[in-house]
């Protein structure tokens, strides 16, 4: 296995550990052995001495006390063997030698030894008794060069086992590590190969030991972080894609506002070179003017969607974007990502429409008011002609005169209403606080001797909220709709209005619902159009103008205005109106 | 009249401090006493510790029985007066006393006689039975064995024509003969008989027995030993007889009792030392 000195190997140090050990336990097992044979041996040897005592007392005692002397000596010549037992004194009991064997008579005798040296002769004395009466005592040499070669044996057989053990544990140890680390090597390889980054290498199973159960966690932990590695190249692809084919700039900055990266889209909207932008404070994108809002939005810990914001390109001009931001994080580092939509072009669009309509709106007053004096001068002069000739006329000319009347008054009808949806928005004045309930309150004044004569219920559940815009049009929303519940009440039950406020995304919706005769789906867009009736003239009174001012209303405090309605069951109008500062 | 004069005196002085100072050096040196060897060594040794044990602690010396290989031997160092106490038998004790100086002290109570043991189940009934046998004794110089003789001849039995005296040792030996089946008869002292165990004899069967001698044997001071010592010991003797111990071994001995020796009844051994001079002049 590259990179693993031949030392720092696994199986060389489970080799090694193991016959450490072992050696060592061997080592101990046999000083012990030793040890313990010596003691035996020494144990045996005083027991074996303690019988030969015996025996040597049974047989010279007897001619000890009859003092006869051939038989003590042919007893000691008997007694002594060279490998054995080397010489033997017996002395009596007034201190002479009466037999010897083996030992010089001049020689003096040595001081018996109180315990063997194994490998030298041992001198022992054995007091001669009979009946409790002590006639002797008898000076002998033991040999234990017996002793010694069995010792010698015992060491040399044990030394020969534990070197058997030792080379058969190597043997047996080195296939184990060999089947062991082999596997493991294996891993290892695997593992290196996955770090180089080709992340389809596996390893076989094999055996369902631990190793084996290794080998399957690794598969199963590279099979995962396969996954993760392909959805995270999938994402980073898609993120790259998008950050870098992006229409929008996008720029990436740290938590100290720095920006650390820009697209494509930023270099060409903001005329900026990329080199230019990185590092930069993103205040390098705005005047002085803008930089406390433009900070406040990239520095925000919150996600910001949509705010409109007028920043300045590298070459000084002026760009209305519109910009989200959100946080997110990149190599454990919190950041913040910015998309700048340029919005410029739109800009120009919405004020130029924003012109036409107004053209238009003043166009259609000034038509309104200018058309209806010939229609004026119409409708007087066909009732003159009714008064003066009505009786010189016959049927049929009276009848047409009173289809030019009538055509007359409506078309007076349709050019108010035309001028009252062109004032609808015409009150120019900026949009300021106040309370829904005033102009809730406006409304209800405003009409009540209509309600009063419909016996409506208005209900209104809590209080309502502060909003931005102009009371005057929103009292007229609010009377409007009201209207509308009252004109489309249902005859089989008394009408109920309720009106109530919740606050949404940045805004509030505000509900007008009764429990009128109801509208069909398929018309609910159709409603909101100018001039769009759904009942003949003979049903229900108006020229379908109401609906159509109440959604230019909502649309001028940049509000949205649907229904959800049943045929029989009622209506509800919703709209929404913009939150103070954005927050409901 | 003057006995001593000044350095008559002072001579005698010094020879009576040196006797004193010898007597009392003799008094406490080691003691060896023979005993005649009628049995086994051990067997005699273990019998006789009793009394050894209590004159070592009465007389606060070291005190040795030893004994010979043979009666011959015995005999011999008995006359050669290498005890200076001895423990022998009657006619032992005669000659020594005759021969060598010993001085007869003590003896049991009991006489002392032969008794001739057969199997149990033996055929032999009487001594003229036993012609053709072999008889086992023990030493030929024990006085049973010349008692028991005696007796077969007097039954019309002659030695060694008509049946074979097989000498051993000792008389637990000569049992041991008769046991094994090395002779059809043994011939032992009555005393020694007694002392044997009851399913011992059991086994055995007297047929006869020989005729009585006062004393199974006789505690003798050695010619040099003092006057005191001897007097000393045989106190002793006497006292051990007195105690529970030696009231045991007296019992086991069947000795009955320790009594002085007199000079009649040592007369009664003289008709055996002329074979028993004979016997030690011949090669055994």
């Amino acid at each position: 296995m590259s990179g693993v000195c031949k030392w720092c190997r696994l199986g060389v140090k489970i080799l090694s550990a193991s016959l450490a050990i072992e050696v060592l336990m061997l080592l101990l097992l046999l000083a012990s052995t030793s040890a313990v044979s010596n003691s035996r041996l020494e144990a045996l040897f005083h027991l074996r001495l303690d019988e030969v005592g015996k025996l040597f007392n049974a047989s010279l005692s007897g001619p000890l006390a009859s003092q006869d002397l051939a038989t003590l000596q042919d007893v000691l010549d008997a007694l002594r063997n060279e490998e054995a037992i080397s010489y033997l004194v017996l002395v009596n009991n007034r201190g002479q030698r009466v037999a010897a064997s083996g030992w010089a008579e001049s020689k003096e005798l040595p001081q018996p030894m109180a315990k063997p040296v194994i490998g030298k002769r041992f001198d022992a004395s054995l007091p001669i008794t009979l009946a409790a009466s002590h006639y002797g005592t008898l000076h002998y040499g033991v040999e234990t060069a017996l002793l010694a070669e069995a010792q010698q044996t015992l060491l040399a057989r044990g030394a020969l086992i534990a070197g058997l053990e030792v080379l058969l544990s190597a043997i047996a140890l080195s296939l184990i590590s060999l089947l062991l680390t082999r596997r493991l090597v294996r891993l290892s390889e695997a593992a290196e190969t996955i770090a180089k980054g080709d992340l389809s290498i596996r390893v076989p199973v094999g055996d369902k030991d631990e190793v084996g159960k290794l080998a399957v966690s690794f598969n199963a932990m590279a099979d995962a972080l396969y996954a993760r590695m392909r959805a995270l190249a999938l994402s980073e692809e898609k993120f790259s894609k998008a950050f870098s084919g992006s229409p929008d700039a996008m720029i990436i900055t740290d938590s100290e506002s720095h920006i650390l990266d820009v697209n494509a889209a930023f270099e060409r909207i903001f005329a900026m070179p990329r080199r230019e932008a990185l590092g930069a404070q993103v205040s390098v994108l705005c005047a002085a003017d803008c930089a406390q809002a433009l900070d406040k939005i990239i520095g925000s810990p919150d996600s910001i969607s949509g705010s409109e914001i007028v920043l300045t390109r590298g070459d000084g001009k002026m760009l209305s974007c519109l910009i989200s931001s959100d946080n997110i994080e990149l190599a454990g580092s919190a950041c913040r990502i910015s998309i700048l939509r340029d919005i410029s072009a739109r800009k120009e669009i919405e004020a130029a429409l924003e012109r036409s309509n107004h053209d238009l709106e003043q166009f259609a007053y000034v038509s309104s008011h200018d058309l209806r004096e010939p229609l004026r001068m119409i409708s007087s002069y066909v009732s003159l002609l009714e008064r003066r000739y009505a009786d010189k006329l016959d049927d049929d000319a009276r009848e047409f005169i009173a289809y030019a009347k009538d055509g007359a008054e409506r078309m007076n009808r349709l050019i108010l209403d035309l001028l009252d949806y062109s004032r609808a928005t015409r009150d120019d004045k900026p949009f300021a606080a106040f309370n829904l309930s005033s102009a809730l309150q406006g409304a209800l004044d405003n009409m009540q001797l209509l309600i009063g004569e419909s016996q409506a219920t208005i209900t209104n559940d809590g209080a309502l909220p502060q909003v931005a815009g102009n009371i005057t049009q929103i009292t007229r929303l609010f009377q409007n709709l009201i209207g509308n519940a009252i004109k489309y009440r249902s005859p089989d039950r008394p009408l109920v209005i309720s009106i109530k406020a919740a606050p949404s995304d940045h805004q509030w919706t505000i509900s007008v619902a009764d429990n009128g005769i109801g509208i069909d789906q398929q018309y609910f867009e159709r409603i909101f159009m100018i001039f769009q009736r759904l009942h003949g003239r003979g049903v229900y009174e108006g020229t379908g103008i109401g609906l159509a001012v109440c959604k230019r209303i909502v649309e001028h405090h940049k509000g949205r205005i649907w229904v959800k309605s049943e045929p029989g069951v009622g209506s509800t109008f919703l709209f929404t109106l913009p939150a103070i500062d954005g927050t409901p | 009249m003057r006995i001593f004069d000044k350095p008559g005196l002072a001579a005698f002085c010094l020879v009576a401090c040196l006797l004193t100072a010898f007597q009392a050096r003799a008094q406490t040196a080691p003691l060896d006493v023979g005993i005649f060897p009628h049995l086994s060594v051990r067997t005699l040794m273990e019998r006789f510790q009793p009394l050894r044990d209590h004159m070592e602690r009465r007389l606060q010396r070291q005190v040795t029985f030893v004994t010979a290989p043979d009666f011959q031997s015995f005999v011999e160092r008995t006359q050669a007066k290498q005890y200076s106490f001895v423990i022998t038998a009657p006619h032992f004790a005669r000659l020594a006393q005759l021969k060598a100086g010993y001085r007869p002290l003590l003896q049991p109570k009991s006489p002392m006689r032969g008794v001739f043991l057969v199997s149990a189940a033996s055929p032999i009934f009487k001594l003229s039975d036993l012609k053709g046998r072999k008889v086992a004794t023990p030493d030929r110089l024990a006085v049973v064995t010349a008692m028991g003789e005696d007796a077969l001849q007097m039954e019309g039995v002659k030695i060694p024509q008509d049946a074979t005296l097989l000498a051993l040792p000792s008389h637990n030996a000569a049992v041991l003969a008769l046991r094994h089946g090395q002779a059809e008869a043994a011939l032992i002292s009555e005393l020694q008989f007694l002392q044997m165990k009851a399913e011992e004899r059991a086994e055995l069967r007297p047929i006869a027995t020989t005729k009585t001698l006062p004393m199974p044997l006789i505690f003798m001071a050695g010619p040099n030993m003092p006057g005191s010592e001897a007097d000393a010991i045989g106190n002793a003797i006497l006292d051990f007889a007195k105690t529970d111990e030696g009231k045991r071994f007296l019992d086991m001995t069947r000795y009955q009792d320790i009594e002085p020796t007199s000079e009649a009844e040592m007369k009664q051994l003289d008709p055996y030392l002329p074979a028993l001079e004979r016997a030690l002049g011949e090669k055994p």
